[in-house]
């Protein structure tokens, strides 16, 4: 498959009292066509402010300082705002996080649904119209006719964010981010939510994005993860088996610290300490003071990010060298650090 | 077997027409925790609030060390509630913000005159230690910490008043899943070396089999299923509750 978003050695910063904060400091990845790939990280880690650069929508004084993102041939990072406004919703989607403050709450929903066809030259309100219910239907809303002229305090949690789905898909959009999109719903009415997304992604042969701290989110949807740590990429691994193949002591401490139903009574196997602040990064590895495999190494030289025999990429010296037995793949619980 | 720390029985509350606790009942002994589980709007937070007398139910009773927490007058309920504390979901909006991570600390102690002077400052210091932060921190004020710092504040805010019984209410479920394996982490390092009761209110199954001794699963103002944890969670006789481990398992 080619490669339809190509992101290379990207940067954005902002300007802060404390100096500037490299929210995104050399990140590169690609995502292919119809593919679904996870972009997981913790407060901080800086995927909201990539999400964000992908749109060129990083608020000020943010900006992009380096790098390139190719995606269909074009680069974003260089693109001129009419161009970008055109592209945005048409090729490159996103569903929002919150669904009680992404919509207008005095215009029906089916109404804004059909904007988004509006906006991007569709003529006649009835064509927009007839999209966005068949559009709703597909998300599952219930007698979509009827669901189309209520008011969006008039629906659920669960049934907005199907409304925000339809939105970001009625276009057939290249590539759609999905930035946390389950994180406000209850548990039962998120698995829906799930199947839906990654039926209508198969469905519709649209690459995802999907933005999230949550690796149970990642493991039933996705097949990549990029996690990201202190602003970079710190592992690119696959999921396989339902379970994310990971390498770096990070990503294993995440996995590690994450609940899972099952696992019965008693502590986590947590990773100590915090993790460092944008606007000042350690040297060398930007884990190594959290990870109980850090060698001298670690300290003096910062590692690259390193294909993996088996698939994925990590960016670990001890990795590199092969002194962390790395779990098979298909391994339902990796085997913890510590 | 000796009388539980806590007893809740028939506890009602109206909100109006709303039923938003409708006949609930349940015990937690010393030293264990009893875990409310529910989706939002199930009357868990409301709950755990009567416990406390925060909320007055509308009918039912608590007992809290055999006593009827809701016959104390001012004075006495104030000495029931030195030993039951409550520790919220977001602790930035449970720390006033003028005030330095030492004081809010020492503030409980201060209130009810359970050290002075150089003895409460050396408390405080203990509980900072106690709950994994450095001393130096009991400068700074609750915006310049991180979020998981901020609920180490408020579980040392609690552990300050050496309670019997803390209310936990959401209180890992604004965090970062590392931080929340640490903070649970300490909660459950806690109740070991202190034998602390928790009253443990979350809408997490995963997290909830983590701490738990029992479990009552709570489902529009009703608990619909009440038993030891390994009981629930290993064969759910509920229909709900195996409705709720079933989405737990798919989404997460």
């Amino acid at each position: 498959m080619p490669a339809l978003l190509e992101v290379r050695d990207l940067c954005t910063s902002f300007v802060t009292p404390a100096g500037p904060a490299r929210a995104v400091d050399g990140v590169s990845f690609d995502v292919t066509v119809g593919e679904s790939v996870a972009l997981v990280g913790e407060s901080g880690a800086g995927k909201s402010v990539l999400a964000a650069s992908l749109m060129r929508l990083v608020p000020p004084p943010g900006r992009i300082t380096a790098g390139t993102i190719r995606f269909e041939g074009r680069d974003l990072a260089a693109l001129g705002a009419n161009a970008m406004r055109d592209l945005r919703g048409r090729r490159i989607a996103m569903i929002p996080q919150e669904p009680s403050t992404a919509f207008d709450p005095l215009r029906r929903v089916g109404d804004q649904v059909a904007e988004v066809a509006r906006a991007h030259g569709e003529r006649s309100q009835a064509v927009a119209a007839r999209r966005s219910i068949t559009m709703l239907e597909r998300v599952g809303l219930p007698d979509p006719e009827r669901s189309a002229r209520r008011y969006p305090h008039e629906l659920s949690g669960g049934m907005r964010q199907r409304v925000l789905i339809a939105m970001a898909l009625l276009l057939e959009p290249a590539l759609v981010l999905a930035d946390e999109p389950t994180t406000a719903l209850d548990a039962t009415v998120r698995a829906g939510i799930l199947d839906l997304l990654r039926r209508l992604q198969r469905e519709s042969g649209t690459a995802l994005l999907l933005i999230t701290h949550d690796l149970a989110v990642v493991e039933a949807t996705c097949a990549r993860a990029l996690v990201m740590y202190a602003g970079q990429i710190v592992e690119d691994a696959p999921v396989v088996g339902g379970a994310v193949s990971s390498a770096h002591p990070y990503t294993r401490g995440l996995l590690g610290s994450l609940p899972r139903l099952g696992d019965g009574r008693g502590p986590f196997r947590a990773i100590p300490g915090m993790a460092p602040a944008a606007t000042s990064w350690p040297s060398g590895c930007r884990f190594r003071e959290r990870c109980d495999m850090a060698i001298a190494r670690c300290t003096s030289e910062e590692p690259v990010l390193l294909a993996r025999p088996l698939g994925g990429a990590a960016r670990c010296h001890v990795v590199a060298h092969g002194a962390v037995a790395t779990p098979p793949l298909g391994a339902n619980t990796p085997e913890p650090v510590r | 077997m000796s009388a539980p720390l806590l007893e809740a029985h028939d506890l009602v509350k109206l909100f109006g027409a709303h039923r938003a606790v409708d006949g609930v009942s349940f015990t937690v002994a010393a030293g264990e925790t009893l875990a409310l589980v529910g989706e939002s709007g199930s009357g868990k937070t409301t709950t755990g609030r009567i416990a406390l007398r925060l909320v007055e139910p509308t009918s039912g009773q608590v007992r809290f060390g055999g006593t009827d927490v809701r016959a104390l007058d001012a004075r006495a309920l104030r000495a029931v509630r030195r030993r039951m504390q409550i520790v919220f979901q977001d602790p930035a909006d449970s720390l006033s913000p003028w005030m330095r991570v030492g004081a809010l600390v020492r503030e409980g102690i201060d209130v009810h005159g359970m050290a002075e002077g150089a003895e409460a400052d050396a408390r405080v210091r203990r509980l900072l230690e106690e709950v994994g932060l450095r001393p130096e921190l009991s400068a700074r004020y609750p915006h310049e910490l991180s979020g998981g710092q901020r609920q180490r504040v408020g579980i040392a805010r609690a552990l300050a008043l050496e309670p019997e019984l803390i209310v936990c209410d959401e209180v890992v479920s604004a965090l970062d899943v590392s931080v929340q394996a640490q903070v649970l982490n300490l909660l459950i390092e806690l109740q070991r070396a202190r034998g602390i009761a928790y009253l443990f209110i979350s809408h997490d199954l995963a997290v909830v089999e983590r701490v738990a001794d029992r479990v009552a699963v709570m489902r529009r103002g009703r608990i619909v299923e009440q038993g030891p944890a390994t009981q629930v969670f290993g064969a759910p006789a509920h229909e709900y509750t195996r409705e709720l481990m079933a989405s737990a398992k798919s989404s997460r």
